[in-house]
């Protein structure tokens, strides 16, 4: 399992450091939230607003509305599970780095890294050399984005195949093909997170189904009465979304100081 | 059933690690490929919470401010306990030795310097009366005397080995918190102040110098050492292990997270090497870190020299 992961990574990250032009337009992506996420914002509006009869409508809002709070909760999951889990991202992992496990140092294996070209990624370096080094990239196990992406794509396939398989597309080959391009997380990172991504889309359809009496349909009718609150509401959600959330928990963390 | 098994098992490990702190691991990070790091002694073999440390003679010495006590670990691995409770310590900071092996800590809730002598004998060299409320930072003047940072009356005294006190650098300087100290071999007094998160350098006609701030990356300076030229520092607010060098000015030689990340006390070791203590508060435990640089490692330096 370990030489697939590392195979994995080494096929995808080669295609670093050949090209400053291909290196920029991947850490554009990245970086970028309108390229990365607004996509995938846009695909689930698309499937809000289905060219179909009202019925299918409202089963394709149920779909959505439990994705999205589906990926809510697998931001959480993979967030604590990070915090908890102590694993620097692979760029760093070709420095010198010395893990404690038990009351052993031990030094974990270099890693073979193609630096990409791109201006973010030799600032990422320079800020290595100077000791500044982000928390989060101490956290990369697992993917708080690839899990996040990947439950709202899963989320809008099921509620359009066909706006899904955008969605689906975008997340692989954009957000998640170039987390691994840029040294951000392992193959192995990406994959756990998708199975939590997984595992709570179908958790919350079947407690939606079941142990909430149906919640989702009334939800969704619910959204039919009253159009211009929804919008306002989706439109606050997806923006948050699109950033993963970032400004919530930092307001959560500000009020957090003061309470 | 089967299904809904299915489903529950991970629902029920996700809010089970929700619930329940799971116990991190540590990383450090080393800047370049110069440094090479291991345990050197863990809670334990016998201590708690680290703070001052000190190598003398093959020994190790700490100040155990989790345990309240002064241990000495040996060349074998054993830990015996100079100090403790029983004496009335509290708080052990930092910890000298004297050439003649006498061994002088300070203690920033009992207060005053302390003193344990070849025979073992603990007793307070200068207490509160004469000044010293919470004694931190701690260091052996070249004419023998001690130099004690006291954090509560922002300033540093000198005490003499009969335990007479003079102020040897008063509240005026502006210096809120001297929690380490450490001459060069010039005679120059580095002082790291861990509230206002500065070092200075008090040269030999008593000028003094700000030498490093939070504009240069300094976050909080815990404990500093010197070492051929290099002055070393441990940060424990951003879990940072720096060099200064004149040259080069402050740079980062290794980051620390995890249960590794509250780097206190700082010394330098056999070899050359920098011994290192980490407290673990969450667990109330510490470790020893032995951080080695292979050869070639920092550029010598010219010590710093007052002008004449």
């Amino acid at each position: 399992m370990p030489d697939i992961n590392l195979w994995l990574f080494r096929s995808f990250n080669g295609v670093a450091g050949h090209s400053w032009y291909l290196d920029s337009v991947v850490a554009l992506a990245m970086a970028n939230e309108l390229i990365k996420s607004a996509t995938i914002g846009a695909c689930f509006f698309a499937g809000w607003y289905p060219a179909a009869a009202p019925v299918d409508m409202l089963t394709a809002r149920r779909s959505l509305l439990i994705a999205l709070v589906a990926a809510i909760f697998t931001l959480a999951t993979t967030t604590v599970i990070s915090h908890a889990v102590l694993q620097p991202r692979p760029y760093l992992q070709a420095h010198k780095v010395y893990q404690l496990k038990g009351n052993q140092l031990e030094e974990m294996p270099r890693l073979t890294f193609r630096r990409p070209l791109d201006n973010r990624a030799q600032e990422r370096e320079l800020a290595f050399k100077a000791g500044n080094i982000p928390p989060n990239d101490l956290g990369s196990f697992p993917s708080d984005h690839a899990g996040f992406f990947m439950c709202l794509s899963l989320g809008i396939w099921l509620a359009s195949r066909r706006i899904g398989v955008v969605a689906l597309a975008w997340t692989l080959f954009v957000i998640l093909s170039g987390k691994l391009i840029t040294g951000m997380h392992m193959p192995l990172e990406v994959a756990v997170s998708c199975l939590v991504a997984v595992v709570w889309l179908i958790a919350c359809h079947y407690f939606a189904r079941t142990w909430f009496d149906g919640i989702g349909d009334r939800i969704a009718l619910w959204t039919t009465q009253h159009t211009s609150l929804t919008a306002a509401a989706l439109f606050i959600a997806l923006f948050e979304a699109a950033s993963t959330f970032d400004h919530v928990k930092a307001l959560i963390a500000a009020m957090g100081k003061h309470i | 059933m089967i299904f809904r098994l299915c489903l529950a098992i991970p629902l029920l490990a996700t809010l089970a690690m929700l619930s329940f702190p799971v116990r991190q691991s540590g990383l450090a990070l080393f800047m370049d490929d110069n440094g090479e790091a291991a345990i050197m002694a863990i809670s334990a073999d016998g201590f708690t919470a680290p703070d001052g440390i000190a190598w003398h003679n093959n020994q190790l010495y700490l100040a155990d401010e989790g345990g309240n006590a002064v241990l000495l670990r040996t060349m074998n691995k054993e830990i015996h306990r100079l100090a403790d409770a029983d004496a009335k310590i509290q708080s052990p900071e930092d910890v000298v030795v004297h050439a003649d092996g006498t061994i002088f800590f300070t203690d920033d809730d009992a207060g005053g310097l302390w003193q344990i002598n070849a025979a073992g004998a603990v007793s307070q060299l200068a207490d509160k009366s004469q000044g010293l409320m919470s004694t931190e930072g701690l260091a052996i003047a070249p004419n023998g005397n001690l130099i004690v940072g006291d954090g509560e009356a922002h300033a540093i005294f000198e005490v003499t080995r009969q335990g007479e006190v003079s102020v040897f650098l008063g509240p005026e300087a502006g210096i809120s918190k001297p929690e380490s100290l450490v001459f060069d071999g010039a005679e120059n007094l580095y002082i790291a102040d861990n509230r206002e998160n500065i070092v200075y350098r008090l040269d030999r006609d008593h000028k003094l110098q700000t030498l490093i701030t939070a504009r240069d990356g300094l976050t909080q300076p815990e404990s500093i050492c010197y070492h051929d030229g290099n002055l070393y520092i441990t940060d424990d607010e951003a879990g940072k292990l720096y060099c200064y060098t004149p040259r080069d000015g402050l740079r980062t030689l290794a980051v620390f997270a995890g249960r590794l990340k509250y780097v206190q006390g700082i010394t330098v070791g056999p070899e050359g090497s920098l011994l290192i203590t980490v407290q673990d508060p969450k667990h109330k435990q510490g470790l020893i870190l032995k951080v080695a640089r292979t050869a070639e490692h920092e550029r010598q330096q010219p010590v710093f020299t007052s002008p004449e």
